[in-house]
Order: structure tokens, then C-alpha cells, then sequence
């Protein structure tokens, strides 16, 4: 009677044991499944100026991730391409990337202008076209994604045309994104 | 349903295979020196702070360190079992009860380890409705090996042919 009293004991004693251990791995266990490690980095795509940048106004900032143009001209019936105000830049040293061009926002009367258009040339070519037909603007769909080659610069191509009777002085102010894909 | 299986799965099974190892023997307590069940316990507490130092340090270990040294500590709990099994027909000479032993817990442990070790391998897609058949196929088929072959029917096998 002591001896199977001794062993009920014994085996209540395993069994409590044995439920703490296994719960307290399997917690452990359901805990490493939802660990993830997230390492900041530096972004190696990113944009720089282009030789002709002054006659654009480009000015650069937020570590080279944003840049604005200030300084772009459309002339009535004429085509201003502005070849390499500003680049973009793959600095990875072994790594191409894959970037796309993308619109984001578009203000400014469609009476003056005839299109406004962004260009990368990379081993192909995309572009942002926004043409306007006098009363209102077409916004160009995203592009697809083109290859920018390691430890390499793109010049991204501008051209505008105003409109035969635009006057001067209207504006038009464009925002675009330029997605990367890791 | 597909799902991919953590390096520290493997020290998972082996801390399950300790504890059920600890409470069998602690049942089979004639056969079995009467510590056996407390090391399985310690050994299964060792799995415990394994599994949370591999938590702790999983960013140094890369994932080719933290399979081996959590398939090691599940060769370890295999290793153990069979051991058991060893001690119970070679020591204790209980052969009917090593053989319901094979059948019923080595064979099916090894079975599910090997499932799973291949499963992590291969990384391929398992259904744990699969895994449950198995698992029962797997004891039946154990038992009824150790029911049925005995050393009597496999001379008259032998003599037969």
C-alpha cells in the first residue's frame, strides 16, 4: 500500500514537472516563431546631381533620398530637354536594383502647357509623358521596373513644351516617386 | 497547409521525448534504477535552458549552428530511448517487454523524429492530419510486431522454408 502510495506520489510529482517544462518550451518555442530581426541600412540607391543641376535649380536633400527642381522652363511650341540635371545613382558595389518610376501628385492649369516628361535611360527605357490636351491633364500610369547597374549613374531627361499661346509665368508642379525593389 | 519548421523544433521534441521518457519510467519502475525517471526530468530542464539560450542568442548562431546543436540534443533523447530498450532485453532479459518497448515507443519516436528532421530538410509542405495517422499506424504497427512475431514463430517460419 506505502510502495504504490510512494509511486502515485512520485508520479504526480513527474507529471506536474513534465506539464511545466513542456508548457513552458512550447511558450519559448511560440515566442522564437514570432521573433524577427530588422537591421537598419543604408540606402544605396539614391539621387545626385547631373552637370546641368544650376540651370534646373535641383536642390538635394534628406540624405540624397529627395530632390526637388525648381528652375525647369517650358517655352511655347518648343521642346527645353534638360539631358542630365540630375542622376540616379546605384552605389552598391556588387548589387543591381530594380527601380521603377511612379506619379504621385500633379497641380497647375492644363491650358498652358503641352507635356512635361521625366525619362530614365537605363539598359531600357521609362518614362513619365504628362500631356495635356488644353483643358486637362493625362497622368502617365507607373512604369515598369528597369535594372540600375551596380556602382552606376542614370541621368533622369527632362523635357517640357508650353502651349503656342501659354503666357508667361504659369506653373505646373509635379511629384513623382522612384520605387526600388530589393 | 504548409509551414516551415524552426532549427529549435528539434530541441522541442527532444525536452517531449525526455519528460515521456521520465514518466515511463518512473511507471516501469521494477526494471529501471530509481533516478533514471529524475535524470530524464533534468535532462528535459537542460532542453528548457537550451531552448531559451538559443532564444537569447539567436542573432550570434546562424541558422546551420542552431540546427546541429538542437538535432544533437535530440540524437541525445533518441539515443536515451534506445538505451532504455537496451537495458530492458539486455540486462533486465525482458524480452516481451523490450519488444512491446520497440514497438510501441522507439519505433514510433524514431518514426516522428525522421518525419520531422525530413521535413525541416526538404523543406516540404506536411498535414498534421498525416502526421496523427502516422503516428497510430505507427504504434499498431509496433505492437502488433511484438505481439505476433515471437521467437517461437519465426523458427517455424524458417523451418517451413
Amino acid at each position: 500500500m506505502g510502495r504504490v502510495f510512494n509511486k502515485s506520489v512520485k508520479m504526480m510529482i513527474l507529471t506536474l514537472m513534465s506539464l511545466l517544462v513542456i508548457s513552458a518550451s512550447a511558450a519559448v518555442y511560440y515566442s522564437l516563431e514570432m521573433t524577427s530581426t530588422i537591421t537598419t541600412a543604408a540606402n544605396d540607391v539614391y539621387f545626385v546631381e547631373g552637370p546641368d543641376n544650376s540651370t534646373a535649380g535641383v536642390n538635394i536633400f534628406n540624405n540624397n533620398k529627395s530632390a526637388t527642381l525648381t528652375q525647369l522652363k517650358a517655352y511655347p511650341n518648343m521642346t527645353m530637354t534638360y539631358d542630365d540635371a540630375i542622376r540616379v545613382r546605384n552605389n552598391h558595389t556588387s548589387t543591381n536594383y530594380n527601380v521603377r518610376l511612379t506619379p504621385v501628385s500633379l497641380s497647375g492649369s492644363a491650358a498652358y502647357f503641352v507635356y512635361i516628361s521625366f525619362t530614365l535611360n537605363t539598359s531600357a527605357t521609362i518614362s513619365l509623358n504628362y500631356t495635356s490636351d488644353g483643358s486637362s491633364w493625362t497622368t502617365p500610369s507607373t512604369t515598369s521596373f528597369t535594372q540600375v547597374s551596380a556602382d552606376t549613374e542614370y541621368a533622369i531627361i527632362v523635357q517640357t513644351m508650353a502651349n503656342a499661346t501659354a503666357t508667361s509665368g504659369q506653373t505646373a508642379t509635379i511629384e513623382m516617386n522612384i520605387d526600388i525593389e530589393q | 497547409m504548409s509551414f516551415s519548421l524552426l532549427p529549435e523544433f528539434f530541441l522541442f521534441v527532444g525536452i517531449d521525448v525526455f519528460v515521456a521518457m521520465s514518466l515511463l519510467t518512473c511507471l516501469l519502475d521494477d526494471y529501471f534504477p530509481k533516478t533514471i525517471p529524475y535524470l530524464f526530468q533534468a535532462a528535459a530542464i537542460g532542453g528548457y535552458a537550451h531552448l531559451l539560450l538559443s532564444k537569447e542568442f539567436m542573432t550570434l548562431s546562424g541558422g546551420y549552428m542552431r540546427f546541429w546543436y538542437s538535432f544533437l540534443y535530440l540524437a541525445i533523447a533518441l539515443a536515451s530511448v534506445i538505451a532504455l530498450n537496451v537495458h530492458l532485453a539486455a540486462i533486465k532479459k525482458q524480452w516481451t517487454l523490450a519488444k512491446i518497448f520497440s514497438g510501441a515507443v522507439v519505433f514510433p519516436t524514431f518514426l516522428i523524429s525522421g518525419f520531422f528532421v525530413l521535413n525541416y530538410a526538404m523543406e516540404m509542405a506536411a498535414a498534421f492530419l498525416f502526421q496523427i495517422a502516422m503516428l497510430f499506424s505507427a504504434i499498431v504497427l509496433g505492437l502488433s510486431i511484438s505481439v505476433f512475431v515471437t521467437p517461437q514463430i519465426v523458427k517455424k517460419y524458417w523451418k517451413r522454408r
